[in-house]
């Protein structure tokens, strides 16, 4: 039983990981200067993000490119600012947990 | 300093802020951050006379790049639109901190979002509203990464090339040379052109207009009710005797760059020795003669917060009060959130209580027997009660958002007893403060009750011991309607709501915003003073309603009449009746 409870603890450890890896990756890029996980701020929430767009091919690579470039028109007036100095891999990183706040 | 077209400027500065915050004000809160309301804003960034000052430039080789003459205008804008929220050296008040590593972190892109479209946690969006273009906004997200400039200090040689006695005291009146009745005069702010009006309580005649500081922030008495003290934002002090046949002034000082607070000694055996002044830049408190306003002693107010104890760089003086129980001053630093109980008898041997409140505050007044200041520290939402004859904080009572007293009410609550009374700029809130810890203990330094006003932008409220009214102003209302009226509520059936008078359409004065500022009462009691605000270039009246009857009395107008914001009775200022 012990053993059991261990393994779960450590199973849930392993599966959370990840998540607040990418977290602390939203803010070290200032995304969460804007950003909330489930309420609007100056940009949409990313729980709002996640229910527009998951399951839809292709978004990921779209999403990608507009944190890149920036965008505008979507959520309202206030435009996204572009991100180039952010790496390519770290932009895929954070596009594919937002889609996965739920 | 406040040459015609800083003031135009300022003037405009003002008006376009009240347009552009209307779309800020209606955006959702972000949740575990206080949401900032218009009338906070309207309140709080009104343009600092730092805006004209020679600072030095310097440019941060990391920050982007800027010439001199982006960045002398970057420094103007900040002034004019931005201090009074995120303070002169960007430490963050009511808005959030903006020193260069924060601000470089997030980055030009990110920090121009924020300018042009505002943020729901309660910047305005200059950029949308019109204030500023986008060149203007990525001015000022460069601007905002570069070190903040430092204003230059304001010590003993500076406020000594600014001291000007006109009139020598050897050379004035030894009697009062008029027929003023000068227990009911009132000296009434005209802001925008830097000036009071000393006008007759009896007759309601202008007696004179006197060149002051800009914006006049309050006219304070010396304790014989002699002479008359008025600071101005631009911390200028006019001394003014009204002794003279036409009373006007004697002397006058510049204590700083920006100020807000002056009083005067009012101990027995201190009547008219000294006065004293405090300073938003730089921060500190100077003590002068108060015959002359020679400057005697200043004292920083730079150090630790309460609570946290950190550094606080720019600690501002806000409120002063004498005490009637010993010699000393009662100074209220913001940033700190400390009372100052600074004794007077020996200021070369200056012994200083240092009374540990709450942040940041603000302004307060006396309970009726003078023994208890009641201050609010106006982020804390609280009232911090002082014991002035102990020289200890009594408590601190929790209040609505951002209460606002100017110095409160004092009144007989049929049902609780003596309480004391604050508006607030945040909410509709009107809180009563039980104030008499021996007849009615249970209800001392309790809100004993909350009144339902008009909406929050409320600046004064005031009664007066023979009167059964309370009036509130709302000046400061997004709603123009609120702004040009006052509520008034009978003193023994509180639970009735109050009656809305029109003050505002009495006056008959043309288009403005005429915002209705400041209920005073006239030495006898049985008279309201109202101003009626409208901007420089458009009419403004006071209007004087009888106290008994709730109607209109007496309408003053005149063409030199400009901008009055609020004015103070000699006899009830002298005796902080209230």
């Amino acid at each position: 039983m012990k053993v059991l409870i261990g393994a779960m603890v450590a199973a849930g450890a392993v599966l959370a990981a990840p998540a607040q890896a990418d977290e602390a990756l939203a803010k070290k890029y200032n995304c969460l200067a804007c950003h909330q996980l489930d309420k609007k701020s100056v940009g949409p929430a990313y729980k709002d993000i996640a229910k527009k767009y998951k399951g839809q091919a292709g978004m990921d690579v779209k999403l990608a490119e507009k944190v890149k470039k920036g965008g505008q028109g979507v959520w309202g007036p206030v435009p996204m600012p572009p991100n180039a100095a952010v790496p390519d891999a770290d932009i895929k990183k954070l596009v594919d947990w937002i889609l996965k706040v739920s | 300093m406040a040459n015609p077209y800083t003031r135009l400027a300022r003037a405009a500065a003002w008006l376009a802020l009240s347009l552009a915050v209307a779309a800020a004000y209606a955006q959702p809160t972000q949740p575990g951050r206080a949401p900032v309301t218009e009338p906070e804003i309207r309140y709080q960034a009104g343009g600092s006379p730092l805006a004209q000052e020679e600072m030095h430039q310097n440019i941060d080789p990391k920050a982007p790049p800027m010439t001199k003459a982006e960045f002398d205008k970057g420094r103007q804008i900040y002034f004019e639109r931005c201090a009074g929220c995120h303070g002169v050296l960007r430490k963050g008040a009511t808005g959030k901190p903006l020193t260069p590593d924060l601000t470089m972190a997030k980055g030009t892109e990110i920090l121009k979002v924020f300018i042009k479209y505002g943020s729901p946690a309660g910047m305005p969006n200059w950029g949308t509203s019109g204030d500023l273009n986008d060149a203007e906004v990525d001015l000022m997200a460069r601007y905002i990464q570069q070190v903040p400039p430092v204003p230059p200090e304001f010590g003993m040689a500076q406020m000594k090339g600014t001291w000007k006695v006109l009139i020598a005291p050897d050379k004035r009146p030894t009697k009062k040379e008029n027929k003023y009745n000068i227990e009911n005069i009132f000296s009434t702010t005209l802001r925008d052109t830097g000036e009071v009006a000393l006008i007759d309580g009896d007759t309601k005649q202008i007696i004179n207009i006197v060149k002051t500081g800009y914006a006049v922030h309050i006219s304070r008495l010396s304790a014989s009710g002699r002479y008359l003290y008025v600071i101005g934002r631009d911390a200028k002090i006019n001394l003014i005797d009204l002794w003279m046949e036409k009373p006007d002034n004697v002397a006058e000082i510049r204590v700083g760059l920006e100020a807000r607070s002056v009083d005067t000694s009012k101990y027995k055996g201190y009547k008219d020795r000294y006065a004293i002044a405090g300073s938003y830049w730089p921060p500190q408190y100077t003590i002068m003669k108060g015959d002359t306003l020679e400057p005697l002693k200043i004292v920083a107010t730079r150090g630790m917060t309460v609570g946290d104890q950190e550094y606080h760089p720019e600690p501002r003086v806000a409120a002063i009060v004498a005490s009637h129980f010993k010699p000393e001053f009662v100074v209220n630093v913001k940033e700190t959130g400390k009372v100052l109980m600074v004794n007077y008898s020996d200021i070369n041997n200056l012994k200083v209580t240092e009374i540990e409140a709450a942040k940041f505050l603000h302004d307060g007044g006396f309970d009726a027997s003078k023994r208890y200041f009641l201050v609010a520290a106006n982020q804390s939402n609280k009232i911090a009660v002082v014991d002035v004859k102990e020289g200890k904080l009594v408590k601190l009572v929790d209040v609505d958002k951002i209460p606002h007293p100017g110095r409160g009410a004092n009144f007989v609550d049929p049902k609780f007893g003596p309480v004391w009374a604050t508006g607030h700029l945040g909410s509709e809130k009107i809180a009563l403060i039980g104030t008499d810890p021996t007849k009615h203990k249970q209800n001392a330094w309790k809100v004993v009750r909350m009144l339902d006003g008009q909406g929050g932008g409320n600046l004064f409220i005031k009664t007066h011991p023979k009167s059964k009214n309370l009036w509130v102003d709302t000046p400061l209302n997004p709603d123009s309607k609120i702004a040009q009226s006052a509520a008034v509520y009978d003193i023994n059936n509180l639970d009735k709501p109050p009656v809305v008078l029109p003050i505002a359409e009495w006056a008959g004065v043309s288009e403005g915003a005429k915002r209705v500022v400041q209920p005073e009462y006239n030495k006898a009691g049985d008279e309201v003073w109202f101003a009626v605000w409208s901007a420089k270039n458009q009419e403004s009246a006071l209007v004087v309603v009888d106290d008994k009857t709730r109607k209109l009395k007496h309408v003053i107008k005149d063409p030199r009449i400009i901008t009055p914001t609020g004015h103070f009775n000699v006899y009830n200022t002298t005796h902080d009746i209230y």
